[in-house]
C-alpha cells in the first residue's frame, strides 16, 4: 500500500525540526531555504497558528505536466514525485505552477526541489515528536480521517443540541 | 578539513556612525571559548570598557550564537547577550531561546556586537550578506506586540523580531525584550540599554546554510537522543503542560515565599486557583517549541472566563510568572494572574525583577517606611489593584513604581530611610528560590555566588531533580557529565552527604557549557533526556573538532573565570556574595510548620556553616578563599594569563 505524508498543523510547534533534518540529510547543510517542507507561522507561532507546507505527491501532478524537460517523474517505490537534477533546466515554471507551495528552486544546485520522501522513510517524520508530521498507509489513513470528522461531528452535535 | 556549526563571521555594527563591518571569526578563539555564552564573555573582556556607564554610547551589546544553533541538533536554540546592566552594574549574561539566534546563525555570524548611539529611533534588520539601520520613527511608543506585528507587516512572518516596549524607550531597568512576542530577553534592563543606543528593535532572516562537518554521524546522534523523549513515558504530559509541569513541585513540595519572605504560600491554595486541569482547560490555548526542541514549554494562552476574557498572550516559562504573580504579588485567580502577565509582554517589564519590588514595596508600606506620600495616596497591599498600579506607573517611570523600576540597587538609594532592612537581593537583583523551603541545592546557592546577581537557572541542572534525589542521583549526573573522579570525591566526603558548595561548580559550568555551544536546557527537563556523552558527539559532528566532554568541561570552566574576571574589574568580590540576612530568620507557614536554613539534608545552617560554604566554593574554583577572586595560578592554568595579567595591574590580585 501507498504511503502519504500526512500533516496536522494543529499540533505543529514552530520548532523547525523537520526542516532543519530535512536540508541536512538532503544538503548536508541545515538551510531553512533548501528544506524540502516549511512551516508557515503566524502570530506567535504556536500549535494552531503554524502550518507546516510541502508536496503532496499529486495523482495528476501539475509540476510534472507543466516540465517542458520531462524532468519530474513518479517513483514506483514510494510514489514520490522525483526531479531529475540532471534533465532540468531550472525554468522554475512547476515552481510557479504548484498551488500548495510543493516545489522550491534549489539555488544552490539550480534546478526544482521537492519532497522525494527520503525513499520511504521521511526524515522529518522521525524528527517531529509532536505528531504534527505521520507517514501513513493510504488506507489507514482514510480512518484516521474519519476519526478525526467524527470528533468534529461530536463536537458540532454538542453545540447545536447541548451537552 | 570541513569546519561547520561556526557561520565564521562577527558582525560590528556602530550605531553613532552608522557602521557596519564583517570580520572573520577567529576558530581558534572561537574553539577556546566554544562560542555563545563564552565568546561574549572574552568579545567583553576585550572591548568593553569596565568604568562604561551603561547607558553610555560606548556600552556594548554582545549577541552570541554558539556553533549549535541553527542545526539540527536537539534543543539547540539558545541565543545568549551580554552588556553591562543597569540595574545591576554586573556585566553579565542573559539567555533566550526564540527563533532570532537560528536566523542570525543563518545569515552568517556567530556574534552580533553593538555600540554606540543612533541619532533618531532605529531598528537593525539582518538578512544575510544584507545588514541595515533603518529608521524605526513609526516603531517608537508602540508595545512590543504591536512592534512585532508592524515589522512582520513591513518584513514578512519569515523575521524573527526582538523588540523592546515602552519601558526600553523610557530607561526602566526592570525590563526585557521580547522575541516573536513569547520569549524574553535579557533581565535586568537589556531594553533599557537598547532605548539608551534608540535602537526600537532587531529583525534578522536568515538565507544560509550553517554546515555540518559530518550529517550522517549528527543524524545519527539525534536519532538516538530523539528515541529517549520518544519512549519516556511522561513524555506527553511534559509537552501538554510545558513549563506548569513544574506546578506540583512549586505547590507540593518546595513553594514559593509570600510577603517578602516571611511566609509560604499555602498548598491547599496553590490548587484552588492554579490547578493544571484549570490551566488547561481555561488558560492555554496553543503549545510553542523553540528550534529543534522536543519538549516545547512555551505557552499561547487566552483567557476563557470573566470580565478579561479573550485577552491572548505569548509567553515563555508560564509556570515561572504564574508562582510570582501568585506568590510575590497575590493577584487572586488565574485570569488576573494571565492579564497582569499581557500587561508586562506589552510593555516589556520584568515580572521576576519587578514582582519582587512590588512585594518589597507592599511590606515597607505596612511598615511606615512608605507612606501615602510616596504611593500617590493608594493603599499599598498584595492584590491585583496594587500590582496593576505600581507596574502601570513602573511602565511610565513615574511615582513610586517608577522609582521601583529601576531595581534594587537604585530604589534603596532613592528610598533611603533605612528600606534596605527589608529588601532581599544580592547584587541588586532578586532571587527566586527560598532555601528554608527549598533547603540548599544548587540553584539557592549560585544565588549568592552568581556573577550575575541572585540569578538562579544557571545555578545547577541538579536541582532540577526531584526534591527527593538520593545523593547517589546526583553523584550519577556528575559522574556523566564528566566530571573527575578527585571533585567527585571532594563533593562526597563521605557517604550519603554531598557538599552543595563544591558541587555547584559543576552545575553553573554546565549551564554555562550549554549557553556557551547554544543549546537550550529547560532547566533538568530537558537534560534529563541527554547523556553526557552526546555532547562532544555532537560537537564534533557538527563543528569538525573532535573533542571530548573533558575538554568541554575545560572550556566552560574557563568560561566562567572570564566572567568572574569581568566582574572582579568592576570591583567585585567576596564582600558581594552575601546571603540575604532574611534567609537567617525562620519561617513561619501555614501549612509546613517553621522552616530553618538548612543543608540538602535538613541540617539546619548558621552564619558561620554559610561562610565556610562561600570558602569551599571559592576553593573548589581555584579562586582565593579570602577574597573570592581567581588566582593568577589558576588562570593561568586555563591560558588566562592576559586575564591573570590585568587583574595584577589593577591591583586586584598579589
Amino acid at each position: 500500500m501507498d504511503k502519504t505524508l500526512v500533516l496536522r498543523p494543529e499540533r505543529c510547534t514552530g520548532c523547525h525540526s523537520c526542516e532543519m533534518v530535512c536540508s541536512l540529510t538532503h544538503d548536508g547543510e541545515c538551510n531553512l531555504n533548501l528544506s524540502r517542507i516549511g512551516v508557515m507561522k503566524t502570530n506567535g507561532g504556536g500549535t494552531n497558528e503554524n502550518i507546516p507546507v510541502v508536496c503532496q505527491q499529486c495523482n495528476d501532478a501539475i509540476c510534472a505536466d507543466v516540465c517542458i524537460m520531462g524532468a519530474i517523474s513518479r517513483d514506483e517505490a514510494t510514489g514520490a514525485l522525483l526531479v531529475n537534477e540532471d534533465l532540468c533546466v531550472g525554468c522554475k515554471t512547476c515552481v510557479v505552477a504548484c498551488p500548495l507551495g510543493g516545489v522550491l528552486y534549489h539555488y544552490v544546485k539550480k534546478c526544482a526541489m521537492k519532497c522525494d520522501l527520503c525513499g520511504g522513510d521521511p526524515e522529518c517524520v522521525k524528527s517531529c515528536l509532536y505528531g504534527a508530521l505521520d507517514y501513513l498507509p493510504l488506507d489507514s489513513w482514510g480512518w484516521r480521517q474519519r476519526r478525526k470528522g467524527s470528533e468534529n461531528l461530536g463536537q458540532l452535535f454538542e453545540v447545536v443540541y447541548g451537552k | 578539513m570541513k569546519v561547520g556549526g561556526y557561520a565564521g563571521q562577527v558582525l560590528y555594527i556602530d550605531l553613532t556612525k552608522e557602521e557596519i563591518k564583517k570580520e572573520p571569526l577567529d576558530l581558534d578563539m572561537a574553539r577556546k571559548y566554544l562560542g555563545g555564552f563564552g565568546l561574549n564573555c572574552r568579545f567583553a573582556w576585550d572591548l568593553l570598557d569596565p568604568e562604561v556607564d551603561p547607558y553610555s554610547p560606548d556600552n556594548m551589546i554582545f549577541m552570541g550564537m554558539g556553533p549549535m544553533l541553527g542545526t539540527a541538533a536537539p534543543a539547540s536554540n539558545k541565543n545568549s547577550v551580554m552588556t553591562k546592566w543597569p540595574s545591576t552594574g554586573t556585566i553579565s549574561p542573559g539567555t533566550a531561546g526564540g527563533d532570532f539566534g537560528i536566523n542570525v546563525k543563518l545569515s552568517g555570524y556567530d556574534e552580533v556586537i553593538i555600540k554606540g548611539r543612533a541619532r533618531r529611533p532605529v531598528y537593525i534588520k539582518i538578512n544575510g550578506d544584507d545588514v541595515e539601520i533603518l529608521d524605526a520613527g513609526d516603531l517608537w511608543g508602540k508595545d512590543t506586540y504591536k512592534t512585532t506585528d508592524m515589522l512582520w507587516e513591513k518584513e514578512g512572518r519569515q523575521y524573527a523580531v526582538v523588540a523592546m516596549g515602552p519601558t526600553g524607550e523610557r530607561l526602566v531597568n526592570t525590563s526585557v525584550c521580547l522575541i516573536d512576542k513569547i520569549t524574553t530577553w535579557g533581565k535586568g534592563g537589556l531594553p533599557a540599554v537598547m532605548g539608551s543606543k534608540n535602537l526600537k528593535a532587531l529583525v534578522a532572516c536568515g538565507n544560509k546554510g550553517i554546515a555540518v562537518a559530518d550529517p550522517v554521524r549528527l543524524v545519527k546522534r539525534i536519532r538516538i537522543i530523539l528515541e529517549r523523549f520518544a519512549i519516556h513515558p511522561g513524555y506527553q504530559k511534559l509537552v501538554d503542560l510545558g513549563t506548569m509541569d513544574g506546578f506540583s513541585g512549586w505547590a507540593d513540595v518546595h513553594g514559593m515565599s509570600i510577603n517578602n519572605w516571611t511566609g509560604r504560600f499555602p498548598t491547599e491554595e496553590a490548587y484552588r486557583i492554579y490547578s493544571p486541569e484549570y490551566y488547561l482547560e481555561n488558560i492555554k490555548a496553543g503549545r510553542i517549541a523553540d528550534p529543534t526542541c522536543p519538549i516545547g514549554c512555551k505557552d499561547h494562552l487566552r483567557i476563557r472566563k470573566g470580565e478579561f476574557s479573550g485577552t491572548e498572550a505569548w509567553v515563555s516559562s508560564f509556570y515561572g510568572r504564574v508562582v510570582h504573580m501568585a506568590a510575590r504579588c497575590q493577584v487572586g485567580s488565574y485570569e488576573n494572574n494571565v492579564k497582569t502577565q499581557h500587561f508586562y509582554q506589552l510593555t516589556g517589564l520584568c515580572i521576576h525583577s519587578f514582582t519582587a519590588l512590588i512585594d518589597w514595596a507592599v511590606e515597607l508600606y505596612e511598615k511606615g517606611i512608605l507612606t501615602k506620600e510616596d504611593t500617590g495616596g493608594v493603599d499599598l497591599k498584595h492584590d491585583f489593584e496594587t500590582t496593576m498600579y505600581l507596574s502601570e506607573q513602573a511602565s511610565k517611570k513615574e511615582g513610586l513604581g517608577g522609582i521601583l523600576s529601576q531595581g534594587f540597587k537604585n530604589a534603596i538609594q532613592d528610598i533611603g530611610r533605612g528600606c534596605e532592612e527589608c529588601a532581599v537581593q544580592v547584587k541588586g537583583m532578586e532571587p527566586l528560590y527560598d532555601p528554608r523551603m527549598n533547603r540548599m541545592s544548587g540553584p539557592e546557592f549560585s544565588q549568592v555566588v552568581n556573577p550575575r546577581g541572585a540569578h538562579a537557572p544557571q545555578g545547577a541542572v541538579t536541582l532540577y531533580m526531584s526534591k527527593d534525589a538520593s545523593p547517589e542521583k546526583f553523584k550519577e549526573w556528575l559522574e556523566d557529565r564528566g566530571v573527575s573522579e578527585d571533585a567527585v570525591k571532594r563533593i562526597f566526603p563521605r557517604p550519603g552527604y554531598f557538599n552543595i558548595a563544591r558541587m555547584t561548580p559543576y552545575g553553573e559550568d554546565w549551564v554555562g557549557f550549554m549557553n556557551s555551544v547554544g543549546m537550550g536546557c529547560l532547566r533538568g527537563r530537558v537534560d534529563n533526556f541527554f547523556r553526557g556523552e552526546d555532547w562532544p558527539e555532537i560537537y564534533s559532528a557538527v563543528t569538525g573538532f573532535e573533542t571530548s566532554l573533558e575538554e568541554m568541561r575545560r572550556a566552560a570552566r574557563r568560561n566562567w573565570h572570564v566572567l568572574k574576571a569581568l566582574n572582579v574589574r568592576l570591583g567585585f568580590s567576596k564582600k558581594d556574595d552575601v546571603f540575604p540576612e532574611r534567609w537567617f530568620q525562620p519561617l513561619e507557614t501555614d501549612d509546613r510548620g517553621t522552616l530553618l536554613l538548612s543543608d540538602y539534608f535538613g541540617n539546619p545552617l548558621s552564619k558561620k556553616d554559610c561562610e565556610e560554604l562561600l570558602k569551599d566554593y571559592y576553593r573548589e574554583r581555584g579562586w582565593d578563599a579570602r577574597t573570592g577572586i581567581p588566582t593568577e595560578k589558576t588562570l593561568a592554568e586555563y591560558g588566562l594569563e592576559d586575564v591573570a595579567a590585568d587583574l595584577k595591574k589593577r591591583g586586584f590580585i598579589e
